[in-house]
């Protein structure tokens, strides 16, 4: 008798699965999807990504906690974010959803290194300036020999290759940031960011400052706790808006003038500025409560939808349902990031995991909020999902750095709980 | 597949796909409160949690408990808030692993010290170091099995206010140093032997039998030993 109980036991112990359930669901649903597209399209290269996505899925959420301490909800969201930007443009354009898979894999390892990194930051404590430096410099290149698009001369292209230096400098900033404002030392991040926006202001990359800005005004109060500081900000930067929309075009940023008018009245220009924006509304009531069905859209229309207007290119296919969904999900990374910046020790662990949370929460209110005409476009990414390797990289480096920082909190606590037996021991 | 079949089959499968993802949402919710609640819990049961030790004010034997990182300071949100430490005067600390409590002043002009050394060279305070702040002056301890190396520093800066020689402070300091530290590294046999054999002269007894003369309380969150509960 007391063997059974002793056997049930152990079968009780052994029951763990080794893939929880979320990950399961999360299995579940790319596996659907990718299925749906290879029935649609019947040929190999489908059926080998439906395979190797979901695997790729698997062994992240699975080997990288266990080897490196990782949070494991933080990064099974992630990879269903990923998962889902690889679904939805490989059904766009399948030539995108395989570089969109190569990159989430680069994306994996830059996020593993970035954790390292991290994981040793003291290490590295005397390169925090000359980061500072590099990302300046990062900055100024597309100043001097940048690629226009979009009305931003933002790019850099070095033969076949091209890449957006203020995606890099996004990390760097926060970084850059964090370890100003931990030696509290508020001037040097003020006029490194100062220094960071003039530049991206000379690329007419407005989009991407006001990211910098905002990011950067909320670790100062986060560092300071200081509201004249955060108010001050505020009003600041509303002077700012006031002053340079009435000398926009003087100062040569008429595309944002185009992209005010689009975002006032859609309707009255649709076929001209609002034309994005009316194309995006459309897609997302044509979806409905549960969209028209993976590969039966009709959003094809969208310009540039596979970047800027993912958003509504999903809800055009999954539904509103959905679309509420994945802002929860964005709203959870969120809210675990921040839990990962109270949790820390050390101030500036703290800023760095409230930095990058803001920074990706903040980048996808932006995104969302432009497609859906709450705010004007301003030509930023859905972190995680759209198509593009820097951005995507940039994100997953980001979130390397939060994981980072929650591999080095669960250190602490088993240092507590070391410590705390060490204290029992004694009695 | 025709792509009349597709489509039909794709508005049937919306529904699953809102489906799983409901679920997803549910259960990653989920997960994220009972994560939470398992934090907590542990926390609570873990009542220093982020604390290496505490930091004492040996003239009045007030002690703070010694975070892993903040700052020493008068100002309300300092992390070990001293009201009469000058306003000014603001020491940044530090906990690095196999070194110390790397000490730092917030402006270069402070006029602090640890051991003698003045706080912008940035030294590491070790268990029993002093550290001399305006009118404070303040000792450190750390729990047992806090990596850090062991101290064995003599200091004979302090004066003697209570009749007792320095010296017997140090050592009284450094066997109870000697039981809090398992992980002691001693750099000779003569160390060891100088440090954890040698007999000290505790003070002297009050009419109850208690030693006077110092605190030796363990910091909280450390138990007394057994002898302890024993003699009293």
């Amino acid at each position: 008798m007391r063997k059974n109980k002793k056997r049930l036991n152990k079968k009780r112990i052994n029951k763990k699965p080794l893939v929880n359930k979320l990950a399961f669901t999360i299995v579940l649903f790319i596996f659907s999807g990718f299925a749906m597209l290879t029935v649609k399209n019947m040929d190999m290269q489908t059926l080998v990504i439906s395979i190797a996505v979901p695997l790729i899925f698997l062994m992240s959420t699975t080997l990288i906690p266990k080897i490196f301490f990782a949070d494991k909800l933080l990064l099974s969201l992630v990879n269903f974010l990923c998962s889902l930007g690889v679904l939805v443009l490989y059904r766009m354009d399948p030539a995108k959803g395989v570089n969109h898979a190569i990159n989430y894999v680069v994306g994996l390892i830059t996020m593993v290194v970035i954790m390292l990194v991290v994981k040793n930051l003291s290490r590295f404590r005397k390169l925090f300036p000359i980061i500072g430096l590099f990302s300046i410099a990062m900055l100024a290149l597309p100043v001097v020999g940048g690629k226009e698009i979009g009305g931003a001369k933002a790019w850099i292209q070095i033969g076949s290759i091209g890449f957006q230096p203020s995606e890099v400098v996004k990390i760097m900033l926060v970084v850059a940031n964090a370890y100003f404002l931990s030696k509290k030392k508020i001037f040097y991040s003020m006029a490194f960011t100062g220094m960071c926006l003039l530049l991206l202001v000379l690329q007419r990359d407005l989009g991407t400052a006001l990211l910098y800005y905002v990011v950067t005004l909320i670790m100062m109060f986060v560092a300071s706790g200081s509201w004249a500081l955060l108010a001050g900000g505020v009003i600041g930067a509303g002077a700012v808006a006031v002053l340079g929309y009435s000398l926009l075009k003087r100062i040569g940023f008429a595309h944002l003038e185009r992209r005010l008018l689009a975002w006032l009245n859609p309707w009255g220009n649709y076929k001209d500025a609002g034309y994005q924006t009316v194309q995006s509304l459309l897609a997302i009531v044509n979806g409905g409560a549960f969209g028209l069905g993976l590969g039966a859209g009709n959003a094809s229309q969208i310009p540039v939808k596979e970047t800027d207007f993912i958003f509504p290119f999903i809800l055009n296919e999954f539904g509103m349902i959905f679309g509420v969904c994945l802002v929860l999900i964005y709203i959870i990374i969120f809210l675990r990031g921040i839990a990962v910046a109270m949790r820390c020790n050390h101030r500036m662990h703290s800023l760095m995991a409230a930095g990058c949370s803001f920074f990706i929460a903040f980048q996808t209110f932006v995104i969302i909020g432009g497609n859906i005409n709450m705010l004007p476009i301003t030509g930023v990414t859905l972190p995680f999902v759209s198509y593009g390797g820097t951005s995507l990289l940039s994100s997953m480096g980001m979130m390397g750095v939060i994981q980072g920082i929650a591999s080095i909190n669960k250190r602490h606590i088993m240092q507590d709980e070391l410590l705390a037996d060490i204290g029992e021991g004694l009695a | 597949m025709a792509r009349e079949n597709y489509e039909l089959l794709a508005l049937f499968m919306r529904y699953w796909f809102v489906f799983l993802m409901l679920v997803i949402s549910i259960r990653a919710v989920r997960l994220m409160a009972k994560e939470r609640h398992e934090y907590k819990k542990l926390i609570d049961s873990l009542p220093d949690a982020g604390l290496i030790g505490e930091i004492v004010d040996i003239t009045t034997g007030n002690s703070y408990p010694l975070p892993r990182e903040g700052d020493i300071s008068n100002k309300a949100g300092a992390d070990i808030r001293l009201i009469y430490l000058p306003r000014s005067l603001s020491i940044h600390f530090e906990f690095v692993p196999r070194k110390g409590i790397r000490l730092s002043p917030v402006k270069r002009n402070t006029t602090a010290l640890m051991d003698g050394i003045p706080l912008y060279e940035r030294p590491y305070a070790l268990h029993g170091s002093y550290i001399q702040a305006g009118s404070y002056t303040l000792r450190v301890r750390l729990f047992e099995g806090v990596d850090v190396p062991y101290s064995k520093r003599l200091s004979t800066s302090m004066d003697d206010s209570e009749g007792w020689s320095e010296r017997t402070w140090d050592f009284a300091a450094d066997d109870y140093l000697y039981h809090m530290q398992t992980d002691v590294n001693y750099e000779s046999d003569y160390d060891y032997n100088y440090y954890s054999h040698q007999e000290y002269d505790y003070g002297y007894e009050d009419e109850e039998g208690y030693t006077k003369g110092f605190d030796l309380a363990p910091p909280s969150g450390v138990a007394k030993k057994e002898d302890d509960y024993e003699e009293e």
